[in-house]
Formats: C-alpha cells, sequence, structure tokens
C-alpha cells in the first residue's frame, strides 16, 4: 500500500507467516491425543504451506503469503487400548500422526524466524533513520 | 591551453531549463503538494491510532502490525520534521541575504 514502507511490509509478512505457523503448531500439540477431528477421523497433523508473493508485473517481492493449511498424509499410530470407546474391534485405536518431538523442533524454528523477521525490521528502520541524517 | 571548466557538461543547463518549464505546465503547485504530504503524515498516526485502539478492543490486528503501525507513523513524522529544518534552514539563508 504504502511505498515508503514496503519494506516493512515484507517482513510483516513474514511475521505473519510464522504467527500462522506457530498457531498450526499449536493446535497439532494441543491435538496429540485427539481421536476425533472434525470429520470424525483421528486428528492429523496440519502444516502450513507458504508461497512467494510478487508484484505480478515487476517481480517486485512483497513478502509472503500463505495458501493453505495441508494435512499430513502419513501413518496414524496405532496404540492397543481396548477401554477406549474409539478403539477398533482388535483393540487398537488410531492416534494422530503427531510427533512431540518434530512439533518442538518446528516451534523453536517458527520463533526464531520470528526474531529473525524483528531484526530485518530494526534493520531498515535503522537504515531510514540514517537517510535522515544526510546533511545534517 | 585547455583549461578544465567549471561545467564542462553545457547539456546540464539545458536539462535545467527544460525541468522548470515542466513543473510550470503540470499545475500542481508547491503549497498543494506540501499539503498532501502532510497530509499523508496525519494519515499515518490517524492509522496508528485506530489499530491500537482495535487491537486494545481486541477485534482482531496482531501486535506486530500495532508495533509496525506505530513505527511508520514516527518514521514518516520524523521524515517530516527533517524536511521542516530544510526549508526553514534555507528560508533563514534567503533571509539573510544583504541588500
Amino acid at each position: 500500500m504504502n511505498t515508503a514502507f514496503s519494506n516493512l511490509r515484507i517482513s510483516a509478512s513474514g511475521l505473519s507467516a510464522e504467527r500462522l505457523r506457530m498457531d498450526t503448531i499449536a493446535s497439532n500439540i494441543a491435538n496429540v491425543n485427539t481421536t476425533r477431528g472434525a470429520d470424525g477421523q483421528p486428528y492429523r497433523r496440519k502444516v502450513a504451506v507458504f508461497q512467494e508473493n510478487l508484484d505480478g508485473e515487476l517481480n517486485k517481492p512483497l513478502g509472503v503469503k500463505a495458501v493453505g493449511i495441508v494435512e499430513d498424509q502419513s501413518d496414524l499410530r496405532k496404540v492397543y487400548d481396548p477401554t477406549n470407546p474409539d478403539a477398533g474391534a482388535d483393540g487398537y485405536v488410531s492416534m494422530p500422526n503427531v510427533n512431540i518431538l518434530n512439533e518442538m523442533a518446528d516451534m523453536i524454528t517458527a520463533t526464531r524466524s520470528y526474531e529473525a523477521n524483528v531484526n530485518a525490521i530494526n534493520s531498515e528502520k535503522s537504515m531510514f533513520l540514517k537517510a535522515l541524517e544526510i546533511g545534517r | 591551453m585547455k583549461i578544465n571548466g567549471f561545467a564542462p557538461d553545457t547539456s546540464v543547463f539545458e536539462k535545467v531549463g527544460q525541468a522548470s518549464g515542466s513543473t510550470e505546465t503540470s499545475g500542481s503547485n508547491f503549497g498543494d503538494m506540501l499539503q498532501s504530504k502532510l497530509d499523508e503524515v496525519n494519515n499515518a498516526q490517524l492509522n496508528a491510532d485506530s489499530v491500537t485502539e482495535s487491537f486494545i478492543k481486541g477485534e482482531g490486528p496482531d501486535v506486530h502490525e500495532v508495533m509496525l503501525a506505530g513505527e511508520e507513523a514516527k518514521m514518516s513524522m520524523q521524515l517530516a520534521v527533517q524536511i521542516r529544518n530544510k526549508f526553514v534552514e534555507a528560508y533563514q539563508e534567503i533571509n539573510r541575504t544583504q541588500v
């Protein structure tokens, strides 16, 4: 929108993207034992997918945009628990394919990427303020 | 003997003349431009206010949107102050001219 601060907008889109990634990670961790998702099936790990955002005519970078949240189609965990209401006839329950260790690692990545975007914003701001010192 | 001229490229002056001619025909004067830029600075301040208010009300914007709106308002204000300093400096320079 504002061309003077378009570099700040790029970093802002990165911040929004990392927040969305953090939301999906938080959802995965919260639903680590959920056997009934929205469709009645066990919860599947959710992954946010991002796409580069370019100005069509000039190929000018505008940052990143989220294009969707997809479900991880890898195999569900099978846990033997005949007392669980969602257990099958053989006594096994399908648990979500969420690995808490992977989620923790993703969470570290998201946090650090967020920090990197904040640092980029601060650098852009100090460059702007430096330009105001021209001729002083 | 060839002596280096102060401005050896005389085409510079032709360009200067063209530039001043084009500004006269464009129709918008300096006051209008200054007014519109000051309006933009003011709009940045108002935008920062409204984003902060809606964040406090819990309406939607992320926390970084609030901080960025504030920073943008602050930075455009600083730019406006620097431009104003330049104007005042130029005015005082003219005002000190010996008659």
